[in-house]
């Protein structure tokens, strides 16, 4: 059993692109109040995004304590933080299809 | 069983260890003994991967690492409990079973339940429970787990003397099904019961003292840790 197979067993894992998506949704809603539009990110912008949301989510699950179980449980930590920064880029892709 | 051989580790220019080695069989409590500071929580990590050491290497169940990470271990039958932040603030402490449960197919025996008097909590999220009451659940969770080998970084710190006998008793039902189990701590009186065998950590290194009254009766061990003079040693 690998890392992945491991956190998409998780029940707790689902929380992960919930979370990004809230994040996503924050940091889409303040570019569009300077902006005035909601526009395709640049690739600069989105590797901010990235950034942004790998910090924000590791700061989210230092919080919640879900490192240490996380590990008992034999998934990395580090495994959520790539499943928010995907969910992101998922949604990136998918606004840009859209629009 | 569990072996740390050689290990180094520095931080910044302060070396915490220098060749330390920790030898944990199975069906064995082995008791790393040492003065604040001396490094047991930075070994004990090293074994669980969750710090890579300068040098040196961990084998578990014959499984040699150089480098590696916690959760690889974890699969491989390693369970390790920190002092603290063991378990996940907005799970219920059911959902931590039903996790290994997923995970692992395993499931928490009711006996267990019964004698750590958990029943009660068991829907109750984990950042309502006390000290006490947080402790009997990690332990409930790593018996569940039923580990081949179980690290754990002061396990009686403040817990009262019921909840040591009854952890330390947990710990000897773990050795007996046959997990290595390693645990630090300053609690002497209280860990000694338990032990089969001590390593004392001094200085970035580790001496095995054998068994508990081995320890008691090395010179230096009396001296330096437990802070018994030469008098009281040769009375």
């Amino acid at each position: 059993m690998s890392d992945l197979v491991g956190l998409l067993r998780l029940r707790m894992a689902r929380a992960y692109p919930l979370r990004a998506l809230g994040i996503w949704l924050l940091l889409r809603l303040f570019i569009a109040y300077g902006t005035g539009a909601v526009e395709p990110l640049s690739f600069e912008l989105l590797a901010i995004f990235v950034a942004v949301i790998s910090l924000v989510t590791w700061i989210d699950m230092r919080r919640r304590r879900e490192m240490l179980i996380l590990g008992n449980l034999g998934v990395a930590w580090q495994l959520p933080i790539v499943l928010a920064c995907l969910t992101c880029v998922f949604l990136e892709i998918a606004l840009r299809v859209v629009t | 069983m569990i072996v740390a051989d050689s290990i180094s580790k520095s931080f910044g220019a302060r070396r915490v260890l220098s060749a330390a080695t920790l030898r944990a069989p199975s069906h064995k409590v082995t008791g790393l003994l040492g003065r604040m500071g001396s490094g047991k929580s930075t070994l004990l990590k090293i074994c669980a991967g969750l710090i890579a050491p300068d040098a040196g290497w961990v084998e578990i169940n014959s499984s040699r690492f150089h480098r590696t990470r916690h959760s690889l271990l974890a699969r491989k039958g390693l369970f390790y409990l920190a002092d603290t932040d063991n378990l996940a603030w907005t799970l219920s402490v059911r959902d931590h079973f039903s996790e290994l449960h997923r995970i692992f197919d395993l499931r928490v025996d009711d006996e267990i339940v019964t004698e750590l008097n958990i029943g009660h909590l068991l829907d109750r999220g984990v950042s309502s429970l006390s000290g006490g009451e947080t402790r009997k659940v990690e332990i409930a969770i790593a018996m569940a787990r039923r580990p081949s080998v179980l690290l754990c970084d002061e396990p009686f710190r403040g817990a009262d003397p019921i909840l040591c006998e009854l952890l330390g008793s947990m710990f000897r039902r773990l050795s007996v099904d046959g997990t290595a189990v390693v645990v630090t701590g300053h609690e002497v009186n209280q860990l000694m019961p338990f032990l089969d065998s001590v390593v004392w950590i001094t200085s970035g290194t580790t001496y095995h003292l054998g068994t508990p009254e081995a320890a008691r009766s090395h010179p230096a061990f009396r001296r330096d840790y437990l802070g018994l003079g030469e008098k009281k040693a040769s009375a």
